[in-house]
């Protein structure tokens, strides 16, 4: 079935398609519509659930720990000072190992104040133990969040997920989504069955005192699950795939890469954006591309290395800034790129902060600059110098 | 048609950002004019500090010809905390929504009535959280509709409706002022805004007016259904007047009672 939805909307459908048994949420704009059409959907009885209207994210987050504990499917959406305000919780329910997925309207962070869409707030959280997966269409939230509960749910990782949409560009803009059928959801997502959860016969500690002999052991188990689900994530887009027709590229999703001389690096609803702007540049005879991250965490450095390293400029595109240095994903790529033989040329941009809209002419002008740099130039644009 | 005669607007009020950004029937207006009013007549517009918090009570940031700090979430509270404490001589006024002060900022007006910080605290209180679209607040009443709560707040999952002054003066120190308001009785609700400008100033003590206001655009009411539920639903559950910390009680007539409504 086809519905004309915007991206919130189309989480809420995953959620209730997820047969998600615990949904604890604090309104925050641009994610609230979210937790309305869930709370809607279990008043009505479409979805059989428990809704917990808690006083913050902090305790939102607290309650999702709780509820996933006991082995229940939980989900939990925020944006922005929310997402700032689970901070805490966020490390406790990675480090102890229980597979929530949360939604994350990307919006920018106070001060100043605004409720526009960039990427600082979940940035920012990318060293939590939080896998991170940024979507590019309704279409994509939705099938990434039913996604999501089979990669946390893995046995191999037992990791949460944050589900990443632009704010407003996705959540509130309507487009057409394919809605899968409840039975071809319960084939691909079969209910979870916990390997460790509370139970009074068999005691568990969750959240154990960890001393400095044992603590480095529980980090480094973290860091295991995380290279492992790099697997997972495209093979479960794989399964996806047969089961529905859909894919979006499981870690990365190169766009005429192949034989590119420039590529942009992106994440997020812009990738659209940039593949027009691509596509035109290449009826002119200018060999550029894009490669849209969809996993920031893990960071597929193997695929990043293997899709940039025929190309001579890397340009990157930051919807968001780590103050005193350059755009996060910018140090990320450079990274991944170290070693190779001849390494392209990284430059990176700073753009859209705070909802800065991201015209193509912008996008126009970062391919063109980056044609005229010479080869081995590696330097640092400022935020919107393109206007 | 403009009136012949517009009403008195206080000097405090900065022009430039007029006319506001509250929606049409919003209870916020009235709450301002009242603090702007009250400033003015004690004569203290040169040392006040007007904060706001999270919700549609930010709106409010330009309010004023007055300094203005903004944080999110109830921190209001704990911010002018460490304002007051550096520099006592200047008059602090937290504005808060019920959102902010009752759910997801209630650690900080728990801890700040604790402590009896000289502050003025104003809750406008309009049963929903607005600025997010109308969800269910610790203040919307029993089978209230609201986005979270689509066939109305049910008590037995949800819990009653959370009572603000009666919570803060069941912890609040003696000499705190704890009073509640509603915009549709402005002459008190600007009464108890200057006492509770006087209890900082001149007592040194917390003091805590809660608003009742409206929320027309939330609560999907015209303006007859808006004052109606305002005067007759919302009255009734939440009873105007001035609270007497229960610490004082305590003192006065020895062991524990409960809070008294004088």
């Amino acid at each position: 079935m086809r519905e004309y939805i915007n991206g919130n909307e189309a989480v809420a459908r995953a959620v209730r398609l997820a047969r998600v048994d615990v949904v604890a949420a604090y309104p925050i704009t641009p994610q609230s519509p979210v937790v309305e059409e869930i709370a809607a959907q279990i008043a009505s009885g479409e979805l059989d659930a428990e809704y917990i209207r808690v006083e913050s994210e902090h305790a939102a987050l607290a309650a999702c720990y709780g509820a996933a504990v006991t082995g229940m499917r939980v989900f939990t959406a925020t944006s922005s000072q929310g997402l700032a305000y689970m901070f805490e919780m966020l490390h406790y329910v990675s480090g102890s190992r229980v597979p929530v997925v949360m939604a994350v309207a990307n919006r920018g962070l106070a001060a100043p104040w605004t409720i526009w869409a960039d990427h600082q707030d979940s940035i920012v959280c990318r060293d939590t133990g939080w896998i991170q997966l940024y979507v590019e269409t309704a279409q994509e939230a939705l099938d990434t969040c039913l996604q999501a509960y089979r990669i946390a749910e893995h046995p191999e990782v037992l990791t949460p997920v944050m589900v990443c949409l632009d704010g407003y560009v996705l959540s509130h803009t309507e487009e057409v989504v394919e809605i899968p059928a409840q039975e071809a959801v319960d084939t691909f997502l079969p209910p979870y069955k916990p390997q460790r959860v509370v139970e009074p016969e068999r005691p568990l500690v969750f959240g154990v005192g960890a001393g400095p002999d044992l603590y480095p052991a529980f980090k480094q188990a973290q860091q295991e699950a995380m290279d492992r689900a790099r697997e997972v994530i495209c093979r479960v887009d794989e399964e996806f795939y047969r089961i529905f027709g859909r894919r979006h590229g499981g870690l990365v999703d190169p766009y005429r890469c192949r034989d590119a001389e420039i590529v942009l690096v992106t994440l997020g609803a812009t990738t659209g954006t940039a593949r027009e702007v691509a596509d035109r540049l290449r009826q002119e005879g200018i060999k550029v591309g894009v490669l849209r991250l969809r996993a920031l965490r893990p960071f597929p450095a193997e695929e990043v290395r293997r899709a940039l390293a025929g190309c001579r400029v890397v340009a990157v595109l930051d919807r968001n800034c780590s103050f005193g240095y350059e755009g996060a994903v910018c140090t990320e790529v450079k990274a991944a790129l170290l070693g190779l033989k001849e390494p392209p040329a990284v430059v990176g941009f700073i753009l859209g902060l705070g909802g800065q809209d991201i015209r193509q002419a912008d996008i126009e002008d970062i391919f063109r600059r980056c044609l005229a740099a010479g080869s081995g130039a590696v330097h640092q644009v400022a935020a919107a110098q393109s206007r | 048609m403009l009136p012949a005669r517009l009403p008195q607007m206080p000097e405090v009020w900065r022009l430039e950002s007029k006319p506001h950004k509250f929606c049409p029937g919003c209870g916020h207006g009235i709450v301002l004019k009242c603090l702007g009013e009250a400033v003015e007549e004690l004569g203290l517009v040169d040392r006040t500090v007007f904060a706001c918090d999270i919700g549609c009570s930010l709106l409010a940031w330009d309010f004023f010809n007055l300094d203005t700090v903004q944080t999110h979430h109830g921190r209001t509270l704990p911010v002018l905390a460490g304002l007051k404490r550096v520099r006592p001589e200047l008059v602090v006024v937290a504005y808060m929504g019920d959102g902010g002060a009752y759910a997801i900022g209630a650690q900080h007006l728990v801890a700040s009535a604790g402590r009896d910080d000289p502050v003025t605290v104003i809750v406008v209180n309009n049963t929903v959280y607005a600025m997010t679209g109308g969800q269910m607040a610790p203040t919307t009443l029993p089978e209230e509709k609201t986005e979270t709560t689509p066939y109305g707040r049910r008590v037995e999952e949800n819990g009653p409706s959370l009572r603000g002054p009666e919570l803060v003066a069941s912890i609040a120190s003696p000499g705190a002022y704890v009073a509640r308001g509603s915009v549709a009785r402005v002459r008190q609700l600007k009464g108890f805004i200057k006492k509770g400008l006087r209890a900082q100033v001149e007592g040194g003590h917390l003091a805590f007016i809660e608003a009742l206001s409206t929320c027309p655009t939330n609560w999907r009411t015209n303006a007859r259904e808006t004052w109606r539920f305002l005067e007759e639903k919302m009255h009734k559950h939440f009873p105007l007047g001035e609270y007497a910390p229960a610490q004082a009680v305590r003192e006065e007539g020895g062991g524990a009672q409960p809070p008294r409504k004088s």
